[in-house]
């Protein structure tokens, strides 16, 4: 029974014993309600603790013929070109892989670089915690840089994209547009008269009637919020064919919040975050519209716009999937093929 | 496990608090304090289940821990700077001497094992210029956790610990007055072991021993005494909680009166 309530919660949502480390699959351990204080206990507690100790102490090391150097001078990261990270990770300028922070430290933590202090021309390794006090100026963004990492995510800062043209709306001079504003109120008096969907329709099918009287949205122009949102990570899949000087959309963009500092966003600041967000399949998703079926279930659930929100509490991180539903653009009129009471099916 | 001297806590980034030497992890889980590892694990580095050195603690587990003098604090970004400012050139020529001595230790083994290697296969032929190069490349190069071997840390260690100011003033930043810690230290004070509590929607959950052995019980939420706690959020957290069989805790502390903190638990009676 508590199995399979348990089962429910993921598994990194519960410490795991780390005899589990070693095994080839990772699964489910089992734990104990509470204490009883017997000797199998406190020496399965024991083992437990022994192997997590073991695994903290396997010294962060690479052989000399895959150490890579990465030198801290001028409160600049640089490495050696060397290494397969330099594939998505780095700017290359003049001889060198420029890294960001989060880059670096992800990079000693795993052991892939060796970190090194110079002075005077003379060169001392760095350590761990070292590297950390030089460069982590924000714990939290590294954090979740390196959990998405280690998932094998590519992961970079988030640069608004130049090439992307920015929509400018469209604006009518201010009389003009008062104008239309009042005859606009004027359709409302002498619906349907005036409207160009009812001088159109001659009402022959439920359909046409459904469409005359179809609501029309318009956006809404709202004031920037006074706290803009920031998004702060590009993320890709993992590709093979991935370049970082021409990279593709990014698949996800990431917004990280710290749990302690920020409540939930406003829906100026959402708007406002919405607006700004590129990903892969975003201008697909308005094209489709006409596919029905599946497909336009799926378009409807997933809305058009999607940002994820990293929620982190020390240390401990929550993704949380956001987007706009566009349920105003659903093609909901029954069709000539689909209509009516002929469609329902009974049971 | 009994330690003489407090253990120092890096404080990074001027709020987060970390371990990064691991006899000191040890002995902060034998006072019942658990942390989160949230490093990378150079063994397994890609998964996210099993993590590594540092050791972040809560707010609460820091400020609890200096509070009953087992740990001091150390503002990391101005101690590491001065014990590397503070490397003279006879300083870097020593550890550059030390280093050579274990890296010489080991390409004796290495050549050694080499050796025995090739008597087993029954090779006769010896000493090519290659097998060296391929010796000298399989050498290893550690990066530390910490760095206690530098001539100036414990000096500069000392100096940052023992300065009255500095630990008040870093502590002065923890604000123990709150709500959260009184409740943090009260259920700390019963047996519990403490966690961050955002994986089921609280300000903690809280383990009835050893979280590696034993399931969460609690999940803690903190409201003032005159503070409403929302129907609706009760019935959220009841049902989440019964739902993962735990209990969902509210505790709080009246402020006029200087008494315990009293603690209340919500069970989804799924009734009807």
């Amino acid at each position: 029974m508590s199995q399979e309530l348990l089962i429910e919660t993921e598994l990194e949502d519960e410490v795991q014993p780390w005899e589990y480390l070693n095994s080839a699959n990772l699964k489910r351990g089992q734990k104990d309600f509470e204490k009883d204080d017997t000797q199998i206990q406190n020496s399965t507690l024991q083992d437990s603790l022994d192997h997590m100790y073991n695994a903290l102490s396997v010294p962060r090391a690479h052989t000399v013929k895959q150490n890579v150097k990465a030198y801290y001078q001028d409160g600049q990261w640089r490495s050696e070109l060397k290494g397969n990270f330099m594939q998505t990770m780095g700017v290359v300028r003049n001889d060198w892989c420029y890294l960001t922070e989060e880059e670096i430290i992800y990079l000693v933590e795993r052991g892939t670089v060796e970190p090194i202090w110079v002075k005077n021309g003379q060169e001392v390794t760095m350590d761990l915690q070292s590297v950390y006090a030089m460069c982590a100026t924000d714990l939290v963004r590294y954090q979740v840089y390196s959990n998405l990492k280690r998932c094998g995510y590519i992961v970079q800062r988030y640069t608004p994209r130049e090439c992307a043209t920015v929509r400018k709306p469209w604006y009518l001079p201010t009389m003009f547009r008062a104008v239309l504003r009042r005859l606009d109120i004027l359709n409302w008096f002498i619906f349907p008269a005036f409207t160009s969907s009812w001088l159109k329709s001659k009402f022959l099918t439920y359909s046409s009637i459904f469409e005359s009287i179809r609501l029309q949205f318009k956006p809404q122009r709202q004031a920037a919020p006074t706290y803009p949102l920031d998004i702060t990570f590009d993320v890709w899949k993992p590709d093979p064919r991935f370049t970082k000087k021409s990279p593709p959309l990014p698949d996800f963009q990431i917004v990280i919040v710290d749990v302690s500092s920020t409540r939930f966003p406003t829906k100026n600041q959402l708007d406002d975050l919405f607006k700004r967000v590129e990903y892969q399949g975003r201008s697909q998703e308005s094209l489709s519209e006409a596919q029905g079926g599946a497909k336009e279930k799926k378009r409807l659930k997933d809305g058009s716009n999607c940002v994820l929100f990293a929620l982190v509490d020390n240390g401990v991180i929550n993704y949380m999937r956001l987007s706009q539903g566009n349920l105003s653009s659903a093609n909901v009129i029954p069709t000539k093929k689909a209509r009516g009471p002929t469609q329902r099916t009974t049971k | 496990m009994t330690q003489a001297s407090p253990i120092s806590i890096s404080v990074v980034a001027g709020q987060t608090f970390l371990l990064f030497n691991i006899d000191d992890i040890k002995y902060v889980r034998q006072l019942g304090i658990v942390g989160s590892l949230v490093g990378t694990l150079p063994a397994a580095p890609q998964q996210n289940l099993f993590l590594g050195v540092p050791l972040q603690l809560m707010a609460e587990e820091a400020l609890w821990l200096v509070e009953h003098g087992y740990a001091k604090l150390i503002p990391d970004d101005r101690f590491i700077r001065d014990i590397y400012d503070h490397l003279s050139d006879s300083d870097i020529m020593l550890i550059e001497r030390e280093l050579e001595q274990t890296r010489q230790k080991e390409r004796s083994w290495k050549i050694q094992e080499h050796q025995a290697k090739l008597d087993r296969l029954g090779v006769t032929k010896r000493g090519g210029s290659n097998d060296k190069e391929l010796i000298e490349q399989g050498l290893t190069v550690v990066v530390n956790n910490t760095p206690s071997r530098l001539p100036s840390y414990v000096f500069f260690k000392r100096l940052y610990e023992e300065s009255d100011i500095l630990q008040k003033n870093l502590l002065s930043g923890l604000r123990k007055d709150t709500l959260s810690y009184r409740v943090f230290s009260y259920l700390k004070s019963t047996g519990y072991y403490m966690a961050p509590g955002l994986r089921f929607g609280g300000r903690y959950i809280a383990y009835p021993g050893d979280p590696l052995r034993f399931h969460a019980h609690l999940i803690v939420n903190c409201v003032g005494w005159n503070e409403d706690i929302g129907l609706v959020n009760m019935v959220g957290g009841g049902r989440l909680a019964t739902g993962v069989k735990k209990l969902w805790v509210i505790g709080s502390q009246d402020p006029d009166k200087d008494q315990n903190v009293q603690c209340f638990s919500v069970e989804w009676a799924g009734f009807g």
